[in-house]
């Protein structure tokens, strides 16, 4: 028999998980700031902030580096890190299977694929240019939402292997347009397009992030207030009507903000996966599924997770860096088998 | 007050219900009978307003189609049939789902949810994990829920609508009766009750007015008194049966008989 430890919103046992999360994610950003291919130092963060402590013992060049690579680029791990797991808690419920995943689906390849044509047009043909590459992949993220809802959603009720299977089709459809701009591609824009593929926050500027960021934040935000509503929608379709919620505008709500969020993701970091299945999933085993608990930790638990696959990512190969995609692949990959399996045992008990 | 008129719905060209007519009064407990695909639970759908039809519609004489979503969800609550809850809520969090459409605090809350957990006898299945119960723990839990919209826990609560499809499908003896008591009493307190069933027995226990549906059609409204009888009964279910009363109520009893060496064709 499996009991749950708490029933109820308040409880205070939840409390804790949020500072838990907090204190990681303050933790992680101060390695974050410290060190990097210039090296590493823990004085760094506390100088840029009390510049009157600690006087000379950081020189400047460090601390520019510091404001203008690290700063940028911890903002950037934060913003990614948090849509990335709101987008994948909320398309879990409006899926109503913990197995979806913006990235498993299909949606940040479609954002992928939208921003890759951009940027390989944009050589070509003179009306196309590279500003146009966040509002290409957000196109590209709301086509495959909207395609790929409509292929598996059967009465209401939406198919999880048609929404797998449609996600692995249309993964391999995007592979192979960005692989054949590619095939075509000159040199500078062919290192772009492989930065897309493997996601990367190494290219964060505060100059950059002026458009994607505000937009980053307001996707999380409008999450965040329709949570109540999105939980009704885990009872299913017919049920959260039955509820007083209008399902239909809130289901082209989340489908366009989720699109919105992830494709501006994408724009800024290129394709980094499984961060939206198992952020959530680890809150959900914390404070379990009502997403007025659960999709607040899950916001803090993305942005833990994106900075501590960014800190492996530039440690292992230092001073070089890995592509971020690879980490969080690489952990998230086996996690999915993992929950392949129990979901077919669960259908044997 | 509860009223269908002329409620038609097709499907291709086939109609799934035709011409329906009905009003439903305060205090009863009506039970929808007939075949499988006869239209009993089409005919829920179309008064949940989760289906397109012609004719008319109306909850206390206002078209149901005016009704803004989260007031009719405070006077109307639905239990499905084959729902499945995939994320691993408590009993207690599902049952305090219901209270979605009210305004209230986290305190309310509790006192309702437990009130109903301790009237439907639901203490062991609190904390329990929804995705890990039986499918009558599970449906004993989705009625909480739906008991929980309407305010059932207050034995004041007049002029609501329950619409149960097949609340007992999945239940033991004693929560089957457990069930359709507290669905009996929350009718004669002054709302109404529409409940899909397909246990004779059980209909001629508790309902108030029966309506058989065939084919889409309603061929029979009237009181189990009036609608069990095997000249009613025979032609719709194919099977021979015979009728007789309660020993103790006086209310018709059906007892089947076997049918051996029927050949199916």
């Amino acid at each position: 028999m499996s009991t749950l430890a708490s029933p109820f919103v308040e409880s205070k046992r939840h409390i804790q998980w949020y500072w838990v999360s907090c204190a990681l994610l303050g933790l992680l950003a101060w390695l974050s700031l410290s060190s990097g291919a210039i090296g590493w130092d823990w004085k760094m963060p506390i100088v840029w902030l009390l510049p009157d402590s600690m006087t000379g013992d950081v020189q400047p060049l460090h601390l520019t580096v510091m404001t203008q690579i690290r700063l940028p680029r911890l903002l950037l791990a934060i913003l990614v890190g948090s849509v990335l797991a709101s987008a994948g808690a909320v398309t879990q419920a409006l899926c109503r299977n913990p197995l979806a995943d913006p990235s498993l689906m299909g949606i940040t390849g479609g954002a992928a694929v939208g921003a890759v044509s951009v940027i390989a047009l944009s050589a070509q043909i003179s009306f196309i240019h590279e500003a146009m590459v966040a509002p290409a992949a957000f196109v590209g993220a709301l086509a495959v939402t909207g395609l790929i809802y409509r292929i598996s959603n059967h009465h209401g009720q939406i198919q999880i292997t048609t929404l797998l299977l449609a996600g692995v089709a249309i993964n391999a459809m995007a592979m192979a347009v960005i692989g054949l701009f590619s095939f075509f591609a000159d040199d500078s824009s062919l290192r772009l397009m492989t930065y897309w593929q493997m996601g990367s926050l190494g290219g964060a500027s505060w100059s950059g992030m002026q458009y994607g960021a505000p937009l980053i934040v307001l996707s999380v935000y409008a999450l965040f207030v329709r949570r109540k509503k999105i939980n009704a929608l885990m009872l299913g379709e017919r049920e959260a009507r039955h509820l007083g919620v209008n399902v239909k505008q809130l289901k082209a709500e989340i489908v366009f903000i989720v699109a919105l969020g992830v494709g501006s993701a994408v724009a800024l970091s290129g394709m980094i996966g499984f961060v939206g299945l198992l952020v959530p999933h680890i809150a959900r085993l914390l404070v379990g599924p009502d997403l007025r608990r659960m999709l607040p930790l899950s916001i803090l638990l993305g942005c833990v997770a994106l900075l501590l696959a960014d800190w492996v990512s530039r440690l292992i190969v230092a001073p070089s860096e890995l592509p971020i995609g690879i980490v969080t692949a690489l952990f998230g990959s086996p996690f999915f088998i993992y929950q392949l399996l129990k979901q077919k045992r669960g259908q044997h008990a | 007050m509860l009223s269908c008129q002329n409620v038609s719905i097709e499907r291709g060209n086939r109609p799934i219900l035709d011409s329906v007519n009905f009003t439903a009064n305060t205090g009863e407990l009506i039970v929808l009978l007939g075949e499988n695909g006869a239209g009993k639970s089409t005919l829920l759908s179309a008064i949940c307003n989760d289906i397109s039809y012609t004719g008319q519609i109306t909850i206390d004489n206002q078209p149901l189609q005016s009704f803004d979503e989260l007031t009719l969800a405070t006077k109307r609550a639905v239990l499905l049939q084959n729902n499945q809850v995939n994320f691993s809520f408590s009993a207690t969090e599902l049952i305090a789902m219901g209270r979605y459409p009210y305004h209230e605090s986290i305190h309310e809350q509790k006192q309702v949810v437990n009130q109903l957990i301790t009237q439907l006898t639901l203490e062991k299945l609190a904390v329990r994990d929804v995705t890990a119960l039986s499918g009558g723990e599970f449906q004993r839990v989705q009625f909480a829920r739906c008991l929980a919209q309407l305010d059932a826990h207050k034995a004041n609560t007049k002029g609501k609508l329950m619409l149960l499809d097949e609340p007992t499908s999945a239940l033991d003896m004693h929560h089957q009766h457990l069930t359709l008591s507290k669905a009996k009493s929350f009718a004669q307190q002054g709302n109404i009750v529409i409940a899909v069933l397909h246990d004779l027995n059980l209909t001629s226990l508790y309902a108030d007015r029966v309506l058989l549906l065939n084919n889409g059609q309603l061929c029979h409204d009237g009181t189990p008194q009036e609608v069990l009888q095997s000249s009613v009964l025979q032609p719709i279910y194919k099977t021979h049966m015979q009728i007789t009363t309660h020993p103790t109520y006086q209310i018709p009893m059906i007892f089947s008989e076997p049918q051996l060496g029927v050949t199916h064709a």
